[in-house]
């Protein structure tokens, strides 16, 4: 799991009064590496699942937060923005797709055009231990 | 006499959240391989502890949503147990070594930080038998986002 810098930033000193809030973030995003399995309500594809942006879940009682960012390979993520979720609004609502932006330009600055992200629908080949969500369906 | 430092909150909830994620996973990673074999359905495993299937949905829908007293519930009605023991911490939680600054790591860049698979081994051998027979395709991703 590697961090944008802002992102890095904010956990490594969290606004003061937020302690408890980034350091749950913190160990949300760290799960990433420890956790034998990932599930859909923790890592998800958002739409259009062909730009390969996804959005980890930070879900508690308030605020919520969502986390963005690209595959470099498999089991390998770049974590890019993040925004709390009472800010984004429906998931109609274009800052969703703001969001997406925003980690395109940031891998952009990043690589140079020169290394792409992985995008795929299939979470198989982008990391290990995914778990189907059709067996939670009713 | 050696000093004792006070850990900080931040760190304590970290902890906290990490050991919820890690019960909570495996919670359901075993509910889907009992899904995938078996054919429990959320309605099933609720009526097994006198719940419903909106409670069961609830309680897979967050880490924080499960208790001591619901995890054991939960693994009473699928007939599982947990194999607990208690090691000291290794370098596989230290905090800080999980996730790196990205700028920083290509600076020098030593070896990819990511999801190891050999941390992804199973220590049981039914779970790996029940798991290589879940179908590992299509509705991943097809709920709506939010």
């Amino acid at each position: 799991m590697f961090l944008d810098k802002e992102l890095h930033g904010a956990l490594k000193s969290p606004p003061v009064g937020d302690e408890e809030l980034f350091g749950e973030l913190r160990a949300e995003l760290a799960s990433f590496t420890t956790l034998r399995w990932i599930t859909p309500e923790y890592l998800w594809l958002l739409n259009p699942k062909n730009r390969g942006a996804w959005e980890i879940k930070f879900r508690r009682i308030e605020p919520q937060i969502r986390v963005f960012g690209h595959f470099a390979g498999k089991d390998v993520f770049l974590a890019l923005s993040y925004n709390y979720r009472s800010d984004l609004g429906d998931i109609d609502n274009q800052n969703w797709t703001f969001e997406i932006r925003k980690i395109e330009h940031r891998w952009k600055d990043l690589f140079f055009g020169r290394y792409h992200a992985k995008k795929t629908s299939d979470p198989h080949e982008l990391f290990t231990g995914a778990i189907d969500a059709k067996y939670f369906y009713d | 006499m050696q000093s004792i430092s006070t850990i900080s909150k931040g760190d304590l909830v970290f902890y906290r959240r990490l050991r919820r994620n890690l019960v909570f996973s495996e919670v359901l990673a075993y509910f889907a391989s009992m899904a995938a074999c078996h054919g429990l359905t959320k309605r099933q495993l609720g009526k097994r502890i006198g719940k419903d299937a909106a409670q069961i949905t609830r309680w897979f829908s967050e880490p924080s949503n499960l208790c001591l007293d619901t995890v054991s519930d939960l693994l009473t009605g699928m007939e599982a147990e947990m194999e607990f023991r208690v090691v000291p911490a290794g370098e596989q939680y230290a905090a800080d070594d999980l996730m790196k600054e990205f700028a920083d790591w290509a600076a020098e860049p030593t070896f990819p930080i990511g999801r190891h698979p050999e941390s992804v081994t199973q220590t049981s051998e039914t779970a790996t038998s029940m798991w290589t027979d879940l179908p590992r395709d299509k509705v991943y991703g097809e709920q709506a986002t939010g």
